[in-house]
């Protein structure tokens, strides 16, 4: 790369990143760990790429596309050495795809557990375009013994920390909707979301949806490491909040759980007595579709059943309003409860486990009438 | 942030009636400066948990295990400041909690209400000097103020929760 083209490069970059910085919730600024406020979320169903949820365990890689190349082995009969422009050889799709991290809602756990603090932010929805992984992984013609696909990025540990390595079952993988992407909502992938390539896992937690992808590793067995065998895992029965569970008795989750949020009006707001106000918000579930959100004004005594915009696609949450004329001037508990096609329901308590996953409970603002 | 820069803002804190209120056990600031913050993550993942001994026994043997290096005589004290400091009496993270009107309402939901509610704030009755001191002092525990806007955020703190 030309000295010119490397400045305009991290000119770029730095820029790209202020913006996303100067809008979201900074919960780590190295590794880049940014929430979006609900208020954001709410202006609309897709959520921008400068609003968007950031997650990364590890410092960004500043990767130069002419230097990169997606490498394909393992027990695969053509391993394979693709650069950019092999990627768009393939044939391009779009999904749009709701992306949470799995922490989302971390610091209401009660009691706290440690890790990044997630309120209701670490979620969007975005379009993304690249091309099936299944096609890359055909070409490479996985062996029939192949049972899992080790993704890693160009992202790099220091000193003794795990490397951030991730595996998926082949049959997600070999799944038309799973994907790698290079494009955000129409834009180059920023380099905070995944720069040149990030795999797309819908409907899973978003852990699985590697970023910055260089090497795709073909096994027999899933990924060995940290970030596979202790995190991301859930306790294999329930427990009492604050029990400690050793790792062999936890068990790895993939799909997202069923849950809502408000994102208007905001917890604690002041309205006018005499008026009605819109309550809404998004509802989603992982890998099942949304079939009714209620929501309740009286702290869940009774409920309503809320509407859902027509905006909807396989894997994305569905908005949800509900027209509300408050009856008296006093404050008021309104709740909102998703329910999907697998028959789940949100849990009106929540449950706990000791790294504060999957927080799903009915969702709860107050908000304050006055006459 | 040089050593003497580091004495003077642990310093400040140790007048701060907030949440960051005590100075930390003799060379363990810059300890965790060269092992922790400087290294590996910034001051905000540290600033942000509530855990009781027991949890950031777990979390400091974590790093170790990971590289960081504290000298086992250095653990146990780095410890018990951690857990005295940041722990379950801290106010929790409020983002999407309605704000009064004003220019940095935005700057006080993120920047501000992302880390702790509003109480401690609500409580800190100062001046233009003292707020400016506070802000100044959440950054160094990684508050981000969106480039440009530190004076709006001022002015709204001023504005919002009086003297």
């Amino acid at each position: 790369m030309k000295r010119r083209e490397f400045v305009l490069s991290n000119a770029a970059f730095l820029l790209q990143a202020r913006t996303i910085k100067d809008n979201l919730i900074i919960r780590s600024d190295s590794p880049a760990d940014f929430e979006t406020p609900v208020q954001l979320l709410d202006k609309g169903w897709i959520t921008s790429n400068d609003a968007h949820y950031v997650r990364s365990h590890l410092s960004v890689p500043n990767v130069e596309l002419n230097n990169w190349n997606l490498t394909v082995e393992g027990e695969v009969n053509r391993p394979l050495k693709l650069t950019m422009r092999d990627i768009r050889g393939f044939q391009e799709v779009t999904r749009t795809v709701t992306l949470e991290c799995s922490g989302n809602g971390r610091a209401f756990a009660d009691p706290p557990v440690a890790g990044l603090q997630w309120e209701k932010g670490a979620v969007g929805t975005a379009r993304w375009t690249g091309i099936p992984l299944r096609d890359v992984l055909m070409k490479a013609q996985v062996q029939p013994n192949a049972k899992h696909v080790i993704l890693n990025g160009a992202d790099m540990p220091i000193r003794a920390v795990p490397d951030f390595v991730r595996s998926i079952p082949i049959e997600k993988a070999m799944h038309p909707d799973t994907i790698l992407a290079y494009r955000m909502n129409g834009a180059a992938l920023p380099v905070l979301h995944g720069f040149p390539l990030r795999l797309i896992v819908p409907g899973w937690e978003a852990a699985a949806s590697t970023k910055w992808i260089v090497n795709i590793q073909i096994s027999e067995a899933e990924a060995s490491g940290f970030f596979m065998q202790t995190a991301y895992r859930i306790p294999n029965r329930p427990i009492a909040p604050g029990t400690l569970v050793d790792p062999k008795d936890t068990i790895p989750y993939t799909a997202l759980s069923v849950k809502s949020i408000f994102t208007s009006p905001l917890d604690g707001a002041m309205v006018p007595m005499g008026s009605s106000i819109q309550l809404r918000g998004f509802a989603w579930a992982g890998e099942a579709d949304i079939t009714q959100v209620d929501v309740s004004t009286d702290a869940g005594s009774t409920w309503n059943i809320a509407v859902l915009d027509n905006d909807k696609a396989r894997y994305t949450w569905r908005r949800f309003r509900y027209l509300w004329k408050p009856p008296a001037a006093k404050s008021f508990v309104v709740m909102s409860r998703a329910t999907d096609s697998q028959g789940r329901t949100q849990p009106m308590v929540a449950s706990w486990n000791p790294s504060g996953y999957l927080y799903n409970v009915a969702d709860k603002i107050q908000i304050n009438v006055k006459g | 942030m040089s050593k003497v820069d580091l004495a003077i803002f642990w310093l400040t804190c140790a007048f701060s009636n907030m949440a960051f209120g005590q100075v930390p056990p003799a060379g363990i600031a810059q300890k965790m400066q060269a092992t922790c913050t400087q290294v590996c993550h910034g001051a905000s993942l540290i600033a942000q948990q509530r855990l009781d001994v027991a949890g950031w026994t777990r979390e400091v043997n974590k790093m170790v295990g990971w590289g960081a290096e504290i000298a086992g005589s250095d653990r146990e004290e780095l410890i018990r400041y951690l857990a005295g400091q940041f722990n379950n009496t801290r106010p929790r993270p409020s983002s999407s909690h309605a704000a009064p009107d004003g220019k940095a309402r935005d700057v006080f939901q993120t920047s501000c209400l992302g880390c702790h509610d509003a109480m401690p704030i609500a409580r800190l009755k100062t001046d233009r000097a003292g707020w400016a001191r506070t802000v100044e002092r959440m950054v160094n525990w990684g508050a981000h103020i969106p480039s440009g806007r530190k004076e709006e955020l001022i002015e709204y703190l001023l504005t919002s929760f009086a003297q």
